[in-house]
Formats: structure tokens, C-alpha cells, sequence
């Protein structure tokens, strides 16, 4: 059964996704549920919490609650706490048990609207997707609810401005990576505006509207910028500038400024040496293809991507595997001779096959963070 | 230290104890949940049954906590998981997902365990799962496999028992009545160890007893001989149903000794005690005079320092608020949100005798956004050395092992040792389950200068 894990933990879910996501952005996440969402979150897929402030709460369901259908509380609760913070938003999560009594959030968020004179946004999780999922939909309804209606006209500048979308610790856990990709960018030459969202506070994202070019970094950045480019006109490349592939990567998001788009910028560096040594990358499909493809580039190698996050489908190609399952990634990782990705994939590579650890806090959580690598240095193998 | 929002009202919901309302101090609201973990979850809990292995089915963000608790233990190779889709739930059948996912968990491990702690949840309720079938399967299907009913459900726990008290009950069920020893004698229900700093041991080894908690048993066939108790007693409230079902279940004698802090309360479950084992009452003088020599002594060290304490250190945080007013100890602040049904007396004496304490709520949302700045007040738990943001700590949970007049002498050493020693508040309360292993790393996300 696809459904069953045995020698890996779950990757982060859905509702810690879109929490994480919107942590830095000065809302206040309300999660439908009636405990743990909020323990599990903020010990095993929040790095920020102890350290930095943000408004994430549960609503504490009952079951005379569920039964009833009985929505007042979460209304009168969430007012209160509003009116208490005044946050820049309001956004609702959801969980197995509201989802299943269909709990109207679209009637809910009118409501708290009305009372607060604060926007609300219900996003769509219901724990049972992955992290990516649950990140790009807080993403997406975020964008849709509070970027302004028009993009705004270019300012002379010279330098092409680029949007970073879909950066959260849970893909990203070293500190330092959004300074690190913000040097990078600023020292090619370009203009970063914002980093949806990590180091960027509400004012900073919404200047995403301004960007000449949306730069996805992870899963959970696709969704937004395919948004953005139907909504305002921005175009997007998909990859990150680390290693090797930072050149691509810059070329792709001149190119695109200039109206050719491209498909993600790693993928073009899968077969390039016919009968080389084959690393398969897996984890989250954008970073560990970007950092599977400046890798390759630097030693001459194939590489192949196990795509960990459940949406997937456009940012891998056919010789890739889509393994959002345990038994998925078993059967992508079956011939593996040579692996990268978090430590926990030792227990599924065959025997005989070699891992070179990059820890992904959106799988191991807390226990590998003393591994973890700027990924946007040279990745260390 | 947070990093400020822009817009903070200068709103707190502390309540002199003279103006709390019983038991429930401060209304639900929105919860906030502090980074504070020390305390025991279902996964510790469990793991406490050796060679147990536990499979939980639920959704994947549901899952998340429990397996990364599994694995932070080093015991990821006791624990399974089966997710639920949207499809499982809407249009499936729930109890043949379960069945074949717990079947697909059992053959994929290679080896049966002796038994199955299986983790229904809050779906399972809200669909109507027939439990009764699920379980008659599976063990029709693995005969050599016990399978323990237990429940993370907790949309139940606010109108029901929790799903740790639910664990604790179904966790014994496997023990099954063994011919009588009547020298043993099971103190069982609470995840902490007793030892030295508490009565019940020395008392009862004293008396020929032998006493077997569950951190004695290394093997499953020590747990199932934990059957031939001629005594079952039970020291931590959301255990004592669990002992009690035991105790019957075995035949057995059974008393609930809850954590008492005050001479009278210590007295006269001491005196219980030996009434049910048939010893004669003691006379409590000395020890009484050594507790408050102790005391005297404690209050001497602290010299008027502040102290405070939360829920977390202790089920009796208002009795032991209470010991510590009555002996001059300057505790300003006690940390918890409702009052259990055990400390109703001593809530109404410190209502009466010590007005002014202060209580302060953990989850409401506006703690949050409490203002921590740096102290050295001298805290008692985990979740008051959060909030008061102090090195200087008494890091216990649970009660912390501590029972009677032992207890008392042993809590006057804590506190004398946390004086001198700054802990690492930050990494201690951020990893769980205190006392069990820990390999989590939690580094600090603040800005380096």
C-alpha cells in the first residue's frame, strides 16, 4: 500500500505548509482543529517559533461542535483575537474534521470580515496533503486576497527586478540562505524585491506585483507565479542559481524579462554525459534538481530527480519519478548507485548504494539540523 | 527575545487568586502553544510497553508530530504510520483501510511484535468506524499479536477522558491475572520514575515489598508479569483509571495516592497506605519537623527571591503553590489555565489566606505576545521558565518523581540547586518528553549580530 510508512516519517504536512508560508507575513493563521496542529507545527516544522514572533492558533474544535456544525465560537474567538492584534490578515486553515462536516470557511471569512474590517482568507488545507501543497495554496489565496489590482508602472532602475517565490524554512532551514540568495541577485545584477517568504515582512510582498520576473525556488512558489504572470503579466523561471547552475539560471530570468520562458532550468542539464556516473536527487523536487544539476555540471554526471512533493508533474520530466510515498521513493531509489538528499533515505537505498547527506527539514525535522548547508554555497559532497 | 510586532496592546489576563473563578481560571479562546515540551505524549507514553510497536492512521499533518516523536526518540523502529486520503475518508470504507494498512505496516516490518498499539482518531469518530470489527479482524489475522485500543482523537478530550488517559487504560490491557505475590506491589500510571525523594518506595521496600513501576520492565514478559501483583497503586491523576481497571481486572487491592504537598494530605494518604497493607500507623513528628527545618532553611537561601510555577512541574501546582506560601516562600506567580478537581481545598485556602497570588493563563492567544524580558526569577517548570524567560529553573515534569515527605525535602534541594545553576532554558524546553532520549537539534533562528 502506497499509504504506508515503515521506514521514514511523513514528510511536514499540509496546514504546518501554509503556516509556514505565511509566518513572516503580519497576519494571523487560525487552524480549524481541535489540538495538536499547532504542537506539531511549531516543535517538529517551525524553526522561527521560539525566536520570532507570529500569530498562529488553534481554534480548539469540540466534538459537540463538529456535531452541531456549530461555527460561533471559532467566529467569536477569532474576532477577539483580532481585535486584540490587528493583524494585516486573517487566514483560516483547515483539518480532517471541519472538512469532512464541510464547514462553510467562504461564509466564515465574510463574516470575520464584517466584524474586524480586517481582510480573511480561508486556505484550503485539510491535513491530508504534503507540506508544498499546503505552502503553495497559502501562498496563492495570500496573493489573490492582498496584492494590489493593478501592477504598478516600472521604475527606472536599469536592473531587473525579480520576485522570490516559495521559500520557507521547511525547504530552506539555514539562516542564512534568503541573505545568501539576495547577494547573489543583487551582485548578478539584478533588483530582488521580495522573498515569499522568509526575511520579508507585508510591505516587501507586496512589491512580488512589481517584479519584472518571478523566481520559484521550491513547490510551493509555482502556483503564485503562474498567478502572477496570468494576473499582472510576469513571467517565471523555475530554478535555483547555486553552483553551476547559476548562469542558467540568470540567463533563463534575462531571457524571460525579454519574453521567452523556459522550463525549469535544471531540467536542461539531465543527460548531458551519455554513459557518466548517475546521481539521483531526492527530496523537494526545484531545490534538489538545482542542486542535482550544478553538481552534475561541475563532475561531469547525470542525475535524476525523486520528487518527494506531491505536486510535482511541472517540475520534473519523464525520466524523473513523481514519489510522494514511501514505497514510491523504495522503488525510484531500487538502482540507486550514488544518492543525495536527508539522511532518512539511507533506510530505503538498496545496500550497496552510496548517500551523500543533504538534510531536508521538511522530512527529518529537528534531528539533522546540525547538517544543515547554506544550500546556495557550493553543496559540499 | 521576539522580534516586536508593530501593533501590541498593553493587554494581559493575570487574576489575583482571590478574583479567579474555579476551576476553569481563564475562558477558551483561540490557543496559543508555547514552545515548551517537556512533558510526555501518547508516544512516549506508549513506548514505555517494550517491544510495543505502535501504528497510527490518520492524516499526513495529523501523523507528523507523532512520528517525529517516535524518531527524536531513537524508536522510529517501533512505529508505523498509515495516512488517509480524502478519498479513504469520503468515499472508502475506513475499517478495511485500516485493516489492510495495518496488515501492509505488520508485513513490511518482517516481524510481528507482541503486540500492536493501533492509533484510531478523531475520523474514525466522525465516520462511525466499527472499532469492534477492525480489531476482531486484525486479530483473527495475527493471532500472536495483542492489539491495544488506543485513540488520538482529541476532538473528544474536552468532553471526555484524553487520549493519553484513554492509553494509559488501553496499554494494560494485555496484563492478565497471574497466581498472587503478595510481597508485589505495582506503582503504576505516571511516566516518572519514583526513587529516593519519595515516601512510597522506602516505606513499602521497608515492609518486604518489592516494587515494580513501569521503567523496571526491560522485556514484554516483565510487563505481562507485572500480572502477579497482590497491591496496584497509582500516583498520577490521568493514570488512575487505567490502575483501578487494572486492579480489578487483577483482583487486586488498589489505592490513588496523588502528589500531596501538605503535612495533612501526606499523613493521611501515608496512613492509608499502610492501613490497606495491614501495617500498623506511624507517628509523622520527625519527619514533619525535618520538613520544616528544611523549609526554614529554603526560605533562608532564597532570601526573598522570586519564585513561580506552572501546571507542568506538578498535577498538584496549587498544593505545592501552597506549601511554599505557608512556609514563606515568595511565590508571585503560578502558571496554569483550570484548576483539577484534587486541588479544590487548597484553591479555596489560597483564595483565603494568600489573596494575592497571582495566576496566570499559558494558552490563551494574548501570551503570545507577552513581554519576556530576561529575569533570574527562580521558576518551577518548564512553561514558567518560558515565560518568565529565566536560566535559573526547576526542570521537572510530571510530579518529577517527588511523593510525601521525601518529596518535600527533594523539591527543597531542586530548588536550591537550580538557584546555582543557569540552565539553557532555550534547548531544554524545546525538546520533548523529558527524561526520554532526545536527538534533536534546535538552533536559534534569531539574527546574528
Amino acid at each position: 500500500m502506497k499509504n504506508t510508512w515503515v521506514k521514514l516519517p511523513v514528510p511536514t504536512g499540509d496546514v504546518s505548509g501554509a503556516a509556514s508560508a505565511l509566518y513572516e507575513l503580519g497576519g494571523m493563521l487560525v487552524i480549524h482543529d481541535p489540538s495538536g496542529c499547532n504542537s506539531t507545527y511549531n516543535t517538529h516544522d517551525e524553526l522561527r517559533w521560539y525566536d520570532k514572533e507570529s500569530l498562529i492558533f488553534i481554534s480548539g474544535l469540540t466534538d459537540i461542535e463538529a456535531a452541531n456544525g456549530d461555527d460561533s465560537r471559532l467566529i467569536r474567538d477569532t474576532v477577539e483575537a483580532a481585535e486584540y492584534y490587528r493583524p494585516r490578515f486573517i487566514a483560516f486553515a483547515n483539518s480532517p474534521i471541519p472538512y469532512l462536516n464541510g464547514t462553510d470557511f467562504a461564509a466564515i471569512c465574510r463574516l470575520v470580515e464584517q466584524k474586524c474590517q480586517i481582510p480573511c482568507f480561508y486556505v484550503e488545507t485539510n491535513a491530508m496533503h504534503d507540506y508544498a501543497h499546503g505552502a503553495s495554496l497559502a501562498f496563492l489565496r495570500f496573493a489573490q486576497k492582498l496584492l494590489p489590482g493593478e501592477k504598478p508602472a516600472r521604475r527606472p532602475d536599469g536592473r531587473l527586478r525579480v520576485a522570490v517565490l516559495g521559500m520557507t524554512p521547511l525547504d530552506f532551514p539555514a539562516r542564512t540562505d534568503a541573505r545568501s540568495l539576495k547577494a547573489i541577485l543583487e551582485a548578478s545584477g539584478f533588483a530582488p524585491v521580495c522573498c515569499w517568504s522568509v526575511d520579508t515582512d507585508f510591505e516587501e510582498a507586496m512589491q512580488a506585483v512589481e517584479a519584472d520576473v518571478s523566481l520559484v525556488v521550491s513547490t510551493a512558489g509555482l502556483r503564485t507565479a503562474v498567478y502572477l504572470k496570468e494576473r499582472y503579466g510576469i513571467p517565471y523561471v523555475v530554478g535555483l542559481p547555486v553552483g553551476r547552475l547559476r548562469e542558467p539560471v540568470f540567463e533563463a530570468v534575462r531571457a524571460a524579462a525579454a519574453g521567452t520562458e523556459s522550463r525549469p532550468v535544471y531540467l536542461n542539464y539531465e543527460n548531458r554525459f551519455p554513459g557518466g556516473r548517475t546521481l539521483t536527487v531526492v527530496g523537494e523536487p526545484v531545490t534538489m534538481g538545482s542542486v542535482g544539476a550544478a553538481i552534475a555540471l561541475r563532475e561531469g554526471w547525470n542525475f535524476r530527480i525523486a520528487a518527494l512533493t506531491e505536486d510535482s508533474a511541472a517540475l520534473i520530466s519523464d525520466s524523473d519519478a513523481a514519489a510522494p510515498d514511501e514505497e514510491s521513493l523504495t522503488a525510484a531509489l531500487s538502482d540507486a548507485a550514488l544518492a543525495l538528499g536527508d539522511p532518512f533515505y539511507r533506510r530505503i537505498l538498496p545496500p550497496h548504494a552510496e548517500l551523500r547527506e543533504l538534510s531536508h527539514f521538511a522530512l527529518s525535522g529537528r534531528l539533522y539540523l546540525d547538517r544543515v548547508q547554506d544550500i546556495f554555497e557550493e553543496v559540499r559532497l | 527575545m521576539l522580534k516586536k510586532l508593530s501593533h501590541r496592546p498593553e493587554v494581559s489576563r493575570p487574576v489575583r487568586i482571590a478574583d479567579a473563578p474555579y476551576p476553569v481560571v481563564f475562558p477558551a479562546a483561540l490557543e496559543y502553544n508555547a514552545p515548551v515540551h517537556g512533558t510526555w505524549n501518547i508516544v512516549h507514553i506508549g513506548m514505555q510497553v517494550p517491544e510495543a510497536v505502535q501504528i497510527y492512521v490518520c492524516a499526513e499533518n495529523c501523523m507528523r508530530g507523532v512520528v517525529m516523536t517516535a524518531d527524536e526518540m531513537g524508536l522510529g523502529d517501533r512505529f508505523c504510520c498509515v495516512t488517509m486520503s480524502e478519498r479513504d475518508m469520503l468515499v472508502g470504507n475506513i475499517e478495511e483501510i485500516t485493516i489492510r494498512g495495518v496488515s501492509d505496516a505488520i508485513e513490511k516490518r518482517g516481524s510481528h511484535p507482541p503486540m500492536v498499539m493501533l492509533f484510531t482518531v478523531c475520523a474514525h469518530v466522525y465516520l462511525g468506524a466499527d472499532l469492534d470489527y477492525i480489531y476482531r479482524k486484525l486479530s483473527e489475522r495475527y493471532p500472536d499479536i495483542f492489539f491495544a485500543r488506543c485513540y488520538m482523537d482529541p476532538i473528544n478530550q474536552r468532553t471526555g477522558p484524553t487520549p493519553e488517559m484513554k492509553l494509559r487504560l488501553a496499554m494494560f490491557d494485555p496484563i492478565a491475572p497471574l497466581p498472587k505475590d503478595n510481597a508485589a506491589v505495582n506503582l503504576l500510571g505516571c511516566d516518572i520514575q519514583q526513587g529516593g525523594e519519595s515516601d512510597l518506595l522506602p516505606l513499602l521496600r521497608e515492609n518486604g515489598f518489592r516494587v515494580r513501576q513501569l521503567a523496571d520492565c526491560k522485556s514484554y514478559s516483565d510487563f505481562l508479569a507485572l500480572g502477579d501483583a497482590g497491591w496496584n497503586l497509582c500516583a498520577y491523576p490521568t493514570g488512575e483509571e487505567a490502575v483501578r481497571a487494572l486492579a480489578e481486572r487483577l483482583g487486586t487491592p488498589y489505592l490513588y495516592l496523588s502528589q500531596p504537598f501538605t503535612f495533612a494530605e501526606i499523613v493521611e494518604k501515608r496512613n492509608a497506605l499502610r492501613t490497606l497493607l495491614g501495617l500498623p500507623c506511624e507517628d509523622f513528628t520527625a519527619q514533619i519537623e525535618a520538613c520544616k527545618t528544611r523549609l526554614a532553611a529554603l526560605r533562608k537561601t532564597l532570601a526573598g527571591q522570586a519564585v513561580c510555577l506552572d501546571y507542568t512541574a506538578t498535577p498538584r501546582p496549587v498544593s505545592m503553590a501552597r506549601l511554599l506560601l505557608e512556609h514563606g516562600i515568595r511565590l508571585e506567580k503560578l502558571y496554569l489555565d483550570a484548576v483539577g478537581p484534587e486541588e479544590a481545598d487548597d484553591f479555596a485556602f489560597l483564595r483565603a489566606h494568600f489573596p494575592d497570588l497571582m495566576l496566570h493563563p499559558t494558552l490563551r492567544p494574548e501570551q503570545r505576545a507577552v513581554e519576556r524580558p530576561e529575569t533570574d526569577v527562580l521558576a518551577i517548570g518548564q512553561k514558567a521558565a518560558f515565560y518568565e524567560n529565566t536560566p535559573y529553573f526547576v526542570n521537572m515534569v510530571e510530579g518529577g518523581g517527588l511523593w510525601g515527605f521525601a518529596g518535600i525535602l527533594g523539591l527543597c534541594g531542586r530548588i536550591e540547586q537550580a538557584l546555582l545553576e543557569r540552565k539553557n532554558t532555550r534547548d531544554i524546553v524545546m525538546r520533548k518528553g523529558l527524561g526520554c532520549d532526545s536527538l534533536c537539534c534546535t538552533p536559534d533562528w534569531r539574527e546574528k549580530p
